[in-house]
């Protein structure tokens, strides 16, 4: 574990450091604020953090303000050292946020235990950070094949639609269903019916631009958000999609062609209603469906909903 | 009154707890520590002929920092006294302390080089 020591006594810095060398601590030393306060900016910055009050430049009190300040989900656990002794120093110290006060001169033991405290405080946090990132992924992914799940699309596509509505950008959506999965599913097993569904995300998602959003929506449907595009193009590019995994050849028990994609394409002309897109591209992948499967339709122009609200 | 250098010049088992019983750190800071000195001293006594409070404050604040990291009360004390003199721009007794200093520190002084003597012995 690595600790900054900031002092710009070169005596408390040798003689601290080796102290903290012995228990095992890797030191980073600073020989005023201004200093310590770039340390931290670096790649991956020392977590337990020894401050001495009273430095030239920025003191200790202002850099623990300072790191307080700063939006990060890492926690630096400081510790103000000084030998300003009155109490209404120690609250001044404490106001600024740190977490710990030692007055100077003190016992090394004692720092060596509160130290430990630290640490203690240090891995919680992290262990607690890992968790809430691992959940937030959890709550947002679909768990087979890696992608965002339905809520996350769903929510996506608010977004998209109200930003493209704000800078007066086009937006297009497509849902996409494979066809005959329940087929596949049935004469293969669940096993194979999932590598394909992985396969079949992989290959849409190398036919996508790296900016547009793919979810799972349901079972064999995903939703796909196309920002910044017209339909013509939203065609393009879902026609893409159909072609690349009609073409490649899936698990030797199916062979080429054995997966193929039925999409229904709209966009939103400025409205930014995701309910109306979202009415529109299942409208359109019924029409895929109806003609033949295995190709791309659009929904057609204008929605009836509109034209009666217009009207 | 007693003067604020009255007291133990130097107790070497509080400065034993502050290096962990590590008397080889110890006595490398006395050594850093005895050369340090004169010219901390001397700048001191510059800063109050030149009247220059920021200056002494900082110095007298690191002089205490050391010297009560060793257990050198009486003299550290005086260091507190010309530290809040400093702080408070008010030089009027900081002669009559600095020379205060001068006679604590003698004893201080004397204690660390015998200790560092020992060790290389």
């Amino acid at each position: 574990m690595k600790v900054l020591l900031a002092d710009d006594d070169a005596f408390y810095r040798l003689s601290l450091k080796k102290s903290l060398c012995r228990w095992g601590y890797e030191v980073v030393l600073a020989a005023d604020g201004a200093e310590a306060w770039d340390i931290l900016q670096g790649e991956d910055p020392p977590r337990l953090v020894i401050l001495d009050w009273m430095m030239p430049g920025m003191d200790g009190v202002e850099l623990c303000r300072r790191i307080r300040g700063q939006m990060s989900d890492t926690y630096s656990y400081v510790i103000l050292v000084t030998s300003k002794n009155q109490q209404e120093d120690v609250i001044t110290a404490l106001d600024a946020q740190a977490d710990d006060y030692l007055g100077k001169p003190f016992d090394i033991q004692e720092l060596r235990a509160r130290l430990q405290s630290g640490l203690r405080i240090i891995n919680l946090q992290s262990s607690l950070a890992l968790k809430q990132r691992e959940l937030c992924y959890q709550a947002t992914h679909d768990s087979l094949t890696g992608i965002w799940n339905r809520q996350a699309i769903l929510d996506l596509l608010a977004r998209e639609t109200a930003a493209a509505r704000a800078a007066r950008k086009p937006l297009s959506a497509a849902l996409v269903d494979i066809d005959n999965f329940k087929r596949i599913n049935d004469t293969f097993g669940y096993v194979i019916g999932d590598q394909v569904l992985q396969e079949t995300v992989l290959t849409m998602q190398s036919a996508l631009r790296h900016f547009d959003h793919i979810g799972r929506y349901d079972g064999e449907e995903f939703f796909i958000v196309m920002p910044g595009v017209r339909k013509g193009q939203g065609m393009k590019i879902a026609e893409r999609v159909r072609r690349r995994v009609a073409d490649r050849a899936f698990h030797s028990l199916l062979g080429q062609g054995g997966v193929t994609l039925s999409i229904g394409v709209a966009s939103d002309s400025g409205g930014g209603d995701p309910g109306l897109l979202l009415r529109s591209v299942d409208e359109a992948l019924y029409g895929a469906k109806a003609r033949g499967r295995n190709r791309v339709d659009a929904a057609a122009p204008p929605p009836r909903e509109r034209r009666k609200r217009q009207g | 009154m007693p003067s604020c250098g009255d007291e133990r010049s130097l107790d070497l088992d509080v400065a034993l707890s502050h290096v962990d019983g590590d008397r080889e750190l110890l006595r490398e800071l006395f050594e850093i520590f005895i050369e340090d000195y004169p010219r901390m001293f001397e700048e001191m006594q510059n800063s109050v002929l030149g009247r220059d409070c920021p200056t002494l404050e900082r110095l007298a604040h690191t002089l205490k920092g050391r010297l009560a990291y060793f257990g050198a009360p009486g003299a550290r004390n005086c260091a507190a006294d010309l530290e809040t003199m400093g702080r408070e721009k008010d030089l009027a007794g900081a002669w009559k302390t600095l020379e205060e200093l001068a006679s604590a520190m003698a004893g201080v002084l004397r204690e660390l080089e015998s200790f560092c003597r020992e060790r290389t012995e």
